[in-house]
Parts: C-alpha cells; structure tokens; sequence
C-alpha cells in the first residue's frame, strides 16, 4: 500500500493541472443539470473523456519518452514484478477520479438526455457507476492494444494466436462499453459481456505466463520479450 | 556470488550473448569492456532481470534475477543510460520518490553526494545537461548503499571533474560497504585504477576474464587501455 500511495502521490501531483482543467471545464454541467444548457452538453463530457485520458495514461504508460518514470527504472526497483503490474493498473484507474465524479453528478441531466427522464433509483446509480468503471477499463484495454507494434508483439508468441481475437473483442467490447456507459442502459448486449470475460482472461494468461513482458506490453517495447524460451 | 552459465541471448537468428561463463566473487571492481554492439548493455540488463537468457543460467546470491527475487533488488543499484528520471519533476522530487523504496537508503550519504556532485534539490530535471541528470542517478543509486552496483556507460556524459568525483564516491563506497561493483565502459583511464577485473566481450562472446593485473602482465603492456586495444585488435574478424 505505501508503495501504491509513492506512485499516486506522484501521479496527482503531475497531473494536478489536467485534472484541475478537466473539473473546471466539466463543473458548468454539474450546475446546469436538468437545464436546456447542461442538456445540451452532455457531448463535453465524452470530449473530456479522451482528452483527460489520452495525455494521462500516455504519461503512465510511456515510460520511454522521458515524460515519465523510465521502464527500466520501474523494473529496477525491488518491487516484484506482479505488484508492479497492478500499481500500473492502479496508477491508470486513479486518472479516471475526476471523469468520475463529473460523471456521476451529472448521471441525471445524461439519463434525460437519452431516457427523458431524471428519475433515478439506487438502481440505476449502480448500474451506471458499474458501467462506468467497465467502461474505463475497456478504454485503457482498447489502448494498450491498439498499437501495431504491440498488435505484432502479441501475435509474435506461439500461443499468442487467441490474442488478436481477445483484441478484437476488447475493442468492440470498449465500443459498446463507452455507448452503454452514457446512456445508462439496462441491458448489456452480448458481445460487451463477451468482450469483458475474453479480455480478463487475457490479463490473467499475460500476468501468469510472463510477468515482465506483460508489464512491458503495457508500456509498449520490446517485442523481444515475446519468444519463448 | 554472480555466476553465469553457457549465457545465450538471441534475438530472432541474431546472437547478441553467445555461451558466457563467469565468476564473479563479492567486493570486487568489475569492468566490462567491448566495442559497441558486443553485448555489454544486454549482459547488464540480464543480469538486473530486464531480459531473460534464451538459454543458459546467470544466478546473483544464488537467485536467477529474471525469476524476480524483488527482494535483492533492495541492495542492488542499476544506473544505465535509460534510465531516465522524468522530465518535469524536480532533482529534489526525483530523490523524495526514489528514496522510499530502499530500506538502507542514506539521506546523510545523499547530502554528501549532492554537494560533491554539485546539485541542488530545486533544479528542473528539463533544464539539466545530460552529464547532470546522470549524475542525478548516480547520487540515486549510491545513496541506496548497494551491494551490488550496475553501472551501464555513463562516465561518456559526465565531465572530467564529475567522472573524477563519481569514480571517488564508487570507490568509497566500495571500500566502506563492500559494494561489488559491475561497470560497462568504454573509457579505460578512468577505471583503470580501480578495476580488480577485466571482462572482454567481443561480438557477443566472451574473449577474455581476468583479474587486471594478469592480464596487463600477461601482454606486457603498460596499462589496462593498451592491453585492450591491443586484445581487440588481434581478435579474428574484428573491424575498426
């Protein structure tokens, strides 16, 4: 835990501005809820979604570029290799705190917009803040394998061949993921459950099979890590 | 100590290690030397469990480094060239952050070496030249009190007074904590006053291991620089 709270110290810290930003920007809604203007605005909230998110977790994840703790630093450090994997994990969801909070005062004034209606019971709370949290994660799944160079790592191993198909159901999982997530729906279609189940084994087969490469996948290097032995 | 075994590492066809066997023992001053592209940053990667061997053992205390015993890392200090401390933070930040991960971290030894490497906690990293941000790492990892210290190339950056210095602090501490130290360099006139031993790489093979004097006697040289220029230079295939 104290070495999580190192990271997350560090990580508000350096990123005090973007979230100070993306509040500021967002808190009209909140003010505005259930008025024509906040009902009108709902579309800032998916725009600061990726704008928050994209400078983020770039910051986590490329270690490379000098902007953040450099790779092999993190792996260098006597922290193991499995508790680093989901301080990164941690590190990225902290980022979404205030695409959160924006979202969950807003929660009303986004379910008139689709449902016109602001009636909401516990249940919807629930299902909403569940989606939220699915939602965010696809995204930064959707990230991690979106690039062509982390496409052919994972193809690269023998056993990698489920990958791309376990890719393609994150992304279409993270598509579904971002529409449910706003509009507060129901009923979750098939291929978003899928998508969510075929990505967890995913983690889980990468964190088992080879710890270090897949801390490395998350930040997207060297491929080389993927042969087998 | 450290014990490699027929060491491979290729990547695709290509042999960057080929079948390297070494001893090392504890307190000694380590340097390993080769032209670029022999291997050095690989063995040293290798060796603080970045990479892993293709086949072939390299044990540290006994525990493979790339099966992650986390725990020896607390006493083993790594300073490469990629290791980049990040650019918008602090020297001071940089130091606060890197200090809680190590039980035996000295904030008297920090002091000392941030005064000797003439640094100060304020200063952007973003503003710093190259030699000062290794120096950066340097003050980092020594002030962890390792007793195991990889050091990947970075006296090219440093100038003349921060190389002197830093040889002097590594030294320091080897003599006051019994730190073994593994460095890979190409710039002898440095090390060549402290090495005990010699590890020669020479297109991804091992080509000599030796303790430095036996070696500077065994070719008749007058330093450690002429009896390396002079063993890669005579090794087959070798092109300038």
């Amino acid at each position: 835990m104290k070495t999580l709270l190192s990271f997350v110290k560090r990580d508000l810290k350096d990123n005090f501005l973007l979230i100070a930003m993306t509040l500021t920007m967002a808190s009209p809604l909140i003010f505005y809820q259930t008025t024509q203007v906040g009902f009108d605005s709902t579309s800032i909230l998916g725009f600061l979604f990726f704008f928050f998110f994209t400078i983020y977790l770039s910051k986590i994840w490329n270690g490379v570029t000098g902007a953040s703790l450099s790779r092999e630093y993190l792996l260098s450090l006597p922290i193991s290799r499995s508790k680093m994997f989901w301080i990164m994990w941690a590190r990225s969801f902290v980022g979404f705190t205030p695409i959160f909070c924006v979202a969950w005062f807003s929660r009303s004034q986004i379910r008139m917009k689709f449902f016109h209606t602001i009636a909401l019971t516990w249940r919807d709370d629930a299902l909403f803040l569940t989606m939220l949290i699915i939602g965010s994660w696809m995204f930064m799944m959707n990230l991690a394998t979106s690039q062509t160079t982390q496409s052919q790592m994972l193809m690269s191993r023998k056993r990698g061949k489920l990958i791309p198909v376990l890719k393609l159901f994150a992304r279409m999982g993270f598509d579904g993921a971002m529409i449910f997530a706003w509009i507060g729906a129901f009923l979750m279609p098939v291929e978003f459950l899928l998508s969510v189940i075929l990505a967890s084994i995913a983690i889980v087969y990468y964190s088992l099979k080879n710890r270090i490469a897949f801390i490395q996948w998350m930040w997207g290097v060297d491929a080389t890590l993927f042969r087998r032995r | 100590m450290i014990e490699s075994k027929a060491l491979l590492y290729k990547v695709n066809s290509k042999l960057i290690l080929d079948q390297i066997d070494f001893k090392i023992n504890s307190g000694q001053f380590i340097v390993v030397v080769g032209e670029n592209g022999s291997g050095k940053t690989t063995l040293l990667q290798m060796l603080m469990g970045i990479i892993e061997p293709t086949s072939g053992s390299v044990t540290i205390w006994d525990h493979e480094p790339y099966r992650d015993p986390y725990k020896d890392r607390d006493t083993i200090g790594y300073i490469s060239e990629k290791i980049s401390p990040p650019m918008d933070w602090s020297i001071g930040d940089f130091l606060e952050f890197n200090r809680t991960f190590y039980s035996n971290y000295s904030q008297t030894l920090e002091t000392e070496l941030m005064k000797d490497l003439r640094l100060q906690n304020d200063w952007k990293i973003s503003q710093l030249s190259a030699g000062q941000t290794r120096r950066i790492q340097v003050v980092g990892a020594l002030s962890a009190q390792p007793k195991l210290l990889f050091i990947d190339e970075i006296t090219a950056v440093l100038d003349i007074v921060g190389r002197a210095k830093f040889m002097k602090a590594l030294e320091k501490l080897r003599r006051e904590n019994g730190t073994t130290v593994v460095m890979a360099t190409n710039i002898l006139d440095d090390v060549d006053s402290y090495a005990t031993e010699v590890i020669l790489l020479h297109q991804g093979k091992l080509l000599k291991h030796s303790s430095k004097s036996d070696l500077i006697a065994e070719y008749s040289k007058q330093n450690l620089t002429e009896t390396l220029a002079y063993l890669i230079e005579k090794s087959e295939g070798y092109s300038p």
